[in-house]
């Protein structure tokens, strides 16, 4: 089950096969065949989500689009110009350079982090010593708001009083202090640490979670057989929440595409465009120079390329003749 | 079990209703509106929390509301640049407030131009008194075509502050001009100390000084500002001069991130020694840093140059059109922007702020003993300075696109991504992406 | 072999634990130092145990009404958002029938969406609906944000259920909405739990929508008060550290009590099987 399963719903991983998934067959669809037995349920828990869902956040989605494809400062009367905000983007060295920035995000949050949080949610399922209050510490993080932790990553790597350069030069290592968010070197990767400083916590819950709704049944059977800790890690437990490390990764990926208030916050995006990510630039497009059509274009864009990042898997696996 | 959940559906539904019923009552409960009924007028404004000015600019509005019953005052505010973003949203939907405090015409002229901003040219001609209290010359960055759309709200001095003990200590004399800064920054970085606190803006400020002072001619600057043709060899010059100081280690390690009030914290803790920016920070310099500073001239890098320093207005007080098309708005309006523009406030903002207003000194009823010396000594300084010695901030006169077009390549020059000969041809390329 | 793994796996967690307290109670430190004191020594130990800076960053930040509103601004958006989210994800993942991808994909579309483009948009329909500078714009917003995630991940575990019980609990009769109060929302409530206190903490924390929608300060959330600190008028690091410690530590208290909620459904034994 890869990421792009999780889009596949189904009434239970362990249902037996007769189980189809298509009405007016055999199993449970069956007895709840009747209108009010399963369309009426359906109705009414969906529909209320579906309206607000639909009017507020659709709608404004479909704004949005719309708006792709006009020159507007948002004030003024909008001009229409067809597909030429999206012929600049592709053109425009900013939106490449954000483009390049937000896939390194990306593969940070991806290689990083998410190990990260599945090895802190294992040792906890694994009730290391003091798992309870050590879940609470990691999850801190989480909470504390975006603006506050940009102030404190921003104290953090302040290149001439900070709490990094100080503590280099106090331990001699004076020659090893850097200008963290200005130098090329560094700058992307320092500006995407409090992303991960504060998602990890979240990954983690998220797959501690699922760890512990997993049968216990077959991991004590995988210990009976005499599997070894890291064979039963990564041969039983490791593809048993494969669908829930998938849905955290489809979390990272997004996130990386939307994330702009660490950005803003902690270096506008520059110095000269050099910590631009996707979210960052749209946001300063539309809201700060006034290129409300541009920011707008940007921003579909983006919607167009996560919504690729889940469907091209999917298309892919089906080609390859695997599941159903 | 199925009367029990119908009853318990119908007492939910009942208190609902209820509570709608009494909600909707409470909102109506208010009274009837009368001839006598106060005005709201919605003011918007970024002086508040950590700014300077909110020391002095918060309890004045506080004043005005409490002097004013006939005037509903709603006040939004939102810290620093915030609030350009906000009133931006609120223009989109049509929403503005009514006053408002905002950058002139280069942050402005979208909403000027889409007509969402009164002139002001009627009302100023009904008071001259008004127009009387500020220097011609400072409504200059709030009008556009021949309108004159703000109340200024204050004056920027681009000031150099220095610490005369610690440069005597170094043994360096006052810097008059650029070589001497060059040459006195080793001695000064010698302690470990940072010889100039400027951050990035502050850098493309020098360099607009620079500019300015090596085309030394108001006109010809503007001109050059709006066209970016005729004076390449100048700007050059001005760019590497730039590059040179940062070369030679006078400016902080980390100037691109480094946030202007931050900066100023590095002069106040005694990290560095002297300090180049924008004179609304003033009311941050810490008392006993105060003691040991002196205000002087930028250094500069023409000493034969008749031009000494940036001076302007950039910030003004303005009236929505929707409040001016309302004749009670518009009189509300109008006395509370004469209000929080007028010398009772600027004298507030003088004494306790430090903020130099755009109304002479000399007019304004201050109490002498507390306003700091050195903004005496920056404003005095100014004062002395004849026309063709004061020059804005070039980039006073270009629209927020090309501005943030300049903010851009000055940053670009800074961190080296383009040579100084280049950047005059940059310049023209920004200004020709903005038109 | 044994004692080296456990080494290990404790400097790891530890490690990774003192990340965070290191941070924090050097945050804790910095609130009680004044500017001079912390570019001094900005490892050390405070002066003086001084709380001036905690209550100059109550008052500048106006924080006593902002804790309110955002308490009842992400209580209320989160009942909401997670009730609304709940009833799709059951339907989505157990009752079977044609659209049920499609509509999982319409709501896991949304999370590809970023939210900060569609401000505009909203600010007008929260203005045509005559609540926008209200904390009901806050709380309808905040609830219909999260449903993409909350969707998803609700879904997904609705999935990961064992089809048995829903099939014995068709067996024995029961119909669609028994079997989603009664079956399947206990046995996901570590992850409604989780759920909730994500969408809890977002709403919590959320600044953008809640700087532009509310402007009249008796509305106003705590990142609004925060923000009075932030970056280009940050200059005082003891006030700016002295207002993420107010602003962190009642929410941890928070967490920390609705955390053994959570821990006692996981601990019910309904997962087994």
């Amino acid at each position: 089950m890869t990421a792009t399963a999780v889009l596949e719903p189904t009434i239970g991983r362990d249902s037996p096969p007769s189980a189809p998934r298509t009405p007016s067959r055999r199993g449970p669809s069956r007895r709840l065949g009747s209108w009010r037995r399963r369309w009426l349920p359906l109705l009414v828990l969906v529909l209320p989500a579906l309206a607000l869902y639909g009017w507020f956040f659709l709608a404004s989605v479909g704004q949005t689009a719309y708006f792709s494809f006009f020159d507007w400062n948002a004030i003024s009367t909008p001009e229409f110009i067809g597909i030429d905000n999206f012929v600049e983007i592709a053109q425009d060295p900013v939106f490449v350079r954000a483009l390049g920035n937000t896939a390194y995000m990306t593969v940070l949050l991806l290689v990083v982090q998410l190990p990260l949080a599945f090895l802190l949610a294992w040792f906890l399922y694994r009730r290391v010593r003091g798992h309870g209050f050590l879940r609470t510490v990691y999850f801190i993080p989480v909470i504390i708001s975006s603006v506050a932790v940009a102030l404190l990553f921003g104290f953090l790597y302040e290149t001439n009083f900070g709490l990094i350069n100080t503590a280099l030069r106090g331990l001699g290592l004076g020659s090893w202090t850097r200008n963290w968010l200005g130098d090329q070197a560094t700058a992307m990767t320092a500006v995407t640490l409090p992303l991960v400083w504060t998602h990890y916590g979240l990954m983690m819950i998220i797959l501690l979670a699922a760890l512990q709704g997993l049968s216990k049944d077959v991991l004590e059977a995988a210990e009976v057989d005499g599997v070894n800790a890291r064979q039963r890690l990564w041969h039983v437990v490791l593809p048993m929440i494969r669908g829930p490390i998938g849905v955290c990764a489809l979390l990272s990926v997004t996130t990386a595409f939307k994330v702009f208030d660490f950005v803003l916050l902690l270096t506008q995006g520059g110095p000269a465009s050099l910590t631009q990510v996707t979210g960052s630039y749209l946001y300063q497009a539309g809201y700060q120079q006034f290129k409300y059509g541009y920011g707008s274009a940007i921003a579909t864009t983006v919607m167009i390329m996560v919504a690729l990042c889940f469907v091209l898997p999917r298309l892919f696996r089906r080609r390859r003749g695997e599941g159903r | 079990m199925h009367q029990v959940k119908a009853s318990r559906w119908l007492t939910l539904a009942a208190a609902c209703a209820l509570g709608a019923a009494s909600l909707a009552a409470c909102s109506t409960a208010q009274p009837e509106p009368s001839d006598d009924a106060p005005v709201t007028i919605r003011l918007a404004h970024g002086w508040v929390g950590e700014v300077p000015q909110a020391a002095a600019f918060v309890p004045a509005i506080e004043d005005y509301a409490a002097d004013h019953p006939e005037i509903d005052l709603v006040v939004e505010e939102s810290a620093g640049n915030a609030i350009g973003e906000k009133i931006a949203t609120q223009m989109a939907a049509g929403e503005e407030p009514d006053v408002f405090l905002h950058w002139g015409v280069n942050r402005s002229s979208e909403y000027i131009e889409a007509g969402r901003v009164a002139d002001l040219t009627d009302l100023l001609d009904a008071h001259p008194d008004v127009e009387e209290w500020f220097d011609p010359a400072s409504f200059s960055a709030a009008q556009l075509d021949g309108g004159t759309y703000g109340l200024p709200m204050s004056t920027y001095i681009h000031m150099f502050l220095y610490d005369e003990q610690a440069f005597s200590d170094a043994g360096v004399g006052a810097p008059e001009t650029l070589d001497d800064l060059l040459d006195a920054v080793p001695a000064l970085a010698a302690e470990g100390a940072i010889p100039l606190s400027a951050n990035i803006t502050a850098q493309r400020y020098l360099f607009e000084l620079y500019v300015a002072q090596l085309i030394d001619d108001n006109e010809e600057l503007r001109e050059f500002a709006e066209t970016g043709e005729g004076h390449d060899s100048e700007v050059a010059e001005a760019a590497q001069a730039i590059i040179d100081l940062r070369e030679a280690g006078a400016f902080p390690q980390g100037a691109e991130s480094l946030t202007t009030l931050p900066s100023l914290e590095l002069y106040n803790a005694g990290q560095a020694l002297s300090y180049y920016q924008d004179s609304w920070t003033l009311g941050n310099l810490s008392p006993e840093v105060a003691d040991r500073t002196v205000v002087g001239l930028a250094p500069a890098i023409d000493a034969s140059s008749d031009v000494k320093m940036v001076s302007g207005s950039n910030y003004f007080v303005y009236m929505s059109q929707k409040a001016y098309d309302d004749p009670a708005k518009r009189d509300a309006a109008w006395d509370l922007m004469t209000y929080l523009a007028g010398p009772e406030v600027a004298a507030r903002l003088l004494e306790v702020s430090d903020a130099p207003s755009a109304i002479p000194m000399d007019e304004l009823n201050l109490d002498e003993s507390e306003i700091s010396s050195v903004v005496t000594d920056l404003i005095e300084m100014r004062d002395e300075l004849g026309p063709d010695e004061i020059v804005p901030l070039f980039e006073q006169y270009l629209s927020p696109e090309a501005l943030a077009g300049l903010q851009d390549l000055a940053e670009r020059l800074l961190i080296g991504q383009v040579g100084a000969d280049d950047v005059a041809q940059a310049y023209r390329d920004v200004l020709a992406d903005a038109s | 072999m044994r004692a080296i793994g456990t080494g290990v796996r404790a400097v790891f967690t530890w490690g990774m634990a003192f990340f965070v307290l290191a941070l924090l109670a050097w945050v804790g430190f910095t609130a009680m130092k004044s500017n001079s004191e912390i570019f001094a020594s900005p490892f050390g130990l405070p002066e003086s145990w001084s709380l001036d800076n905690f209550t100059q960053a109550w008052e500048v930040g106006g924080l006593g009404s902002a804790f309110v509103n955002s308490g009842i601004v992400a209580l209320l958006s989160v009942a909401l958002g997670l009730g609304l989210a709940s009833c799709v994800a059951y339907a989505v993942s157990c009752i079977p029938f044609r659209g049920s991808s499609a509509l999982l994909l319409v709501f896991a579309f949304g999370l590809g969406v970023p939210l900060q483009s569609l401000i505009v948009p909203t600010f007008l329909k929260m203005t045509d609906l005559g609540i926008r500078d209200s904390i009901w714009s806050l709380i309808l917003v905040y609830a219909v944000f999260s449903l993409p995630k909350a969707v998803f991940l609700l879904a997904a575990f609705m999935r990961e259920v064992s089809g048995e019980i829903v099939e014995a609990a068709t067996v024995d009769g029961a119909g669609h909405f028994r079997i989603f109060g009664r079956v399947v929302l206990p046995l996901v409530r570590p992850a409604l739990a989780t759920v909730g206190i994500i969408d809890f903490i977002g709403a919590w924390n959320e600044y953008v929508y809640a700087s532009v929608l509310v402007s009249n300060p008796g509305a106003r959330t705590l990142p609004l008060g925060l923000a009075n600190f932030q970056s280009e008028y940050a200059s005082s690091y003891g006030l700016v550290a002295a207002g993420i410690v107010l602003s962190i530590v009642p929410v941890i208290v928070v967490y920390i009590a609705f955390q053994r909620n959570v821990v006692e459904g996981l601990s019910s034994g309904a997962l087994k099987g």
